[in-house]
């Protein structure tokens, strides 16, 4: 292990980890990888809080101080579904695991609970509106009338999301989902006017901005089957990226993913999300790899 | 429901709840400020992690294996040792652990999961209540729950810092618990808002001034938005 290396945290299941690696490796960086799901199944760690440099982390059969490193790159995706049992001590794993790196004195990107918002739409979401951002009108909600109400009041149309982090396809809201209004009951849903424009989606790297413009005829363009989508890159509005960098950092973050749609009307830029872990190696290989060099250089100057 | 559609659920009622307590758009007692991580306020491992990167003296937690924190740990004084479950599951004094203990089968293979130790001078805690720059102290320990004279030198120690971390974090409500380590009082955690279980132990001190902030809320709730 050399002091000079970049530690990167990660799993051999998740393709953009997998896309860090190697990107890093064309850019012969000196790098170690800490397999964490290998980690939590087997590894071990030992060390004092406010020490970080006492910190050891051990995995099959070697053992290393995370302080010893340059800097750090964290992917903390969720662990493979397993029984309970053994679930819990791998989840423990994890856990002390964040609890360690979050201690850490190096540049870590990015650092485990920094961007917590995105686990809350509707928060973010306010937190973006905060920061300056146009947002979406939002309504999360599980009373039918209220969500019935909303949607009449969006003139443009309206959609319906997850409120937490969890995964969900964006959907437009039809005259069938109406008749399924009652389901709320069950489970709130957040519901956002439809702006009709052009997905943007800016990957900040400390303070350098990347941007890509999506056109899709789907309301999800990760989900678009039509094969018609398109992505290319944007030239970011001075302005906007600014704001970008800003609430980069006012997340905590070292890297984000940001969402936006450009309003066809009047192209305002209405913010969506800013994603705290963002899987971005389809928009770098659109970007021929802009933001991995730029992840490398930053991760390369500690 | 399968477990997939259970989470799925979960997540989704807890961010709708966090959106209430933290994003709401009208003053909500306890919110911290805009961009403050809201999980690391809930738990007290994260809690310390995030404090202390800000400054603030927090107790020191030792992280391992059972069996290593055991070993390391055989000098400190004996029953002052609190374990904090990597799993989650409530935090246990070490002496009153045994991995033989038919009361604790889940920990029959404890020695080799992972933990966090926090070695105190006592098992006292001090908790101070804060509403709107008020503050009570209140003595936690084994046998009796008095709270401590507002110019006794612990409650000026702990009082000290609960306002620095108060000035921090921006909230008009809050519980701040402090345990010893090394003849110092430091932050076990700041707890967002006030649990429930605090209020019987602080007599007539806290309702009225909970209530006062309460009936100052005249504002309703409204969504996010319009930005146009």
């Amino acid at each position: 292990m050399s002091n000079s290396a970049i530690l990167l945290v990660g799993s051999p299941r998740d393709p953009t980890f997998g896309h860090t690696v190697a990107a890093l490796q064309r850019q012969r960086l000196d790098q170690d990888i800490l397999d964490l799901d290998r980690f939590c199944q087997t590894g071990s760690i030992d060390g004092s809080l406010d020490d970080p440099t006492s910190i050891i982390v051990s995995d099959s059969g070697a053992s290393v101080h995370l302080a010893s490193y340059r800097s750090c790159y964290a992917r903390f995706v969720d662990l493979p579904s397993g029984e309970p049992a053994d679930n819990e001590s791998a989840w423990g794993r994890y856990r002390m695991l964040q609890l360690a790196i979050s201690a850490l004195n190096m540049l870590v990107v990015n650092r485990p609970g920094a961007g917590d918002s995105n686990d809350s739409k509707p928060y973010q979401t306010a937190l973006l509106q905060h920061h300056g951002f146009h947002v979406p009108q939002s309504c999360s909600t599980n009373l039918p009338d209220a969500a019935r109400s909303f949607i009449r009041s969006c003139r443009e149309g309206a959609i319906y999301k997850s409120n937490s982090g969890e995964r969900s396809i964006v959907q437009g809201v039809t005259e069938e989902d109406l008749g399924r209004l009652p389901l709320l009951a069950d489970c709130p849903v957040l519901f956002q006017e439809r702006i009709w424009g052009d997905d943007i989606r800016i990957h900040v790297v400390r303070d350098r901005c990347h941007g890509v413009r999506i056109r899709s005829s789907a309301v999800d363009y990760r989900y678009d089957e039509s094969g018609t989508a398109t992505e290319q890159a944007f030239a970011i509005p001075p302005e906007l990226a600014a704001r970008c960098v800003s609430v980069t950092a006012a997340f905590g973050l070292e890297f984000s993913g940001i969402d936006l749609i450009r309003d066809d009307r009047d192209g305002k830029f209405f913010c969506l999300e800013v994603n705290p872990m963002p899987g971005y190696h389809g928009y770098d290989l659109t970007l021929d790899h802009a933001i991995s060099r730029s992840l490398g250089e930053l991760l390369a100057n500690g | 429901m399968n477990d997939r559609d259970r989470r799925y659920v979960d997540a989704e009622l807890r961010s709708s709840l966090r959106m209430l307590w933290y994003g709401a758009s009208f003053p909500v007692i306890g919110q911290p400020p805009p961009g403050s991580p809201p999980g690391v306020f809930d738990l007290g491992l994260e809690s310390r992690v995030h404090l202390r990167r800000l400054g603030f003296p927090v107790l020191n937690d030792r992280i391992g294996r059972l069996a290593s924190v055991r070993g390391a740990l055989a000098g400190s004084p004996s029953g002052n040792v609190r374990v904090t479950w990597a799993d989650g599951s409530p935090s246990q004094w070490l002496s009153e652990l045994s991995p033989r203990d038919n009361s604790h089968p889940q920990r029959l293979t404890v020695e080799d999961d992972l933990v966090a130790a926090t070695v105190m001078d006592c098992r006292a805690t001090l908790v101070v209540l804060h509403v709107d720059d008020d503050l009570l102290v209140i003595r936690l320990d084994d046998n009796s729950v008095p709270a401590v004279a507002p110019d006794s030198a612990e409650a000026r120690a702990v009082s000290a810092i609960a306002c620095q971390v108060i000035a921090g974090v921006g909230t008009r409500t809050c519980a701040i618990f402090f345990g010893q380590q090394g003849g110092a009082w430091k932050i076990a955690r700041v707890s967002l808002p006030i649990p429930s279980w605090l209020e019987p132990l602080a007599g007539d001190w806290l309702f009225p001034r909970l209530l006062r902030v309460f009936t100052e809320r005249r504002h309703i709730a409204s969504p996010i938005g319009p930005s146009r």
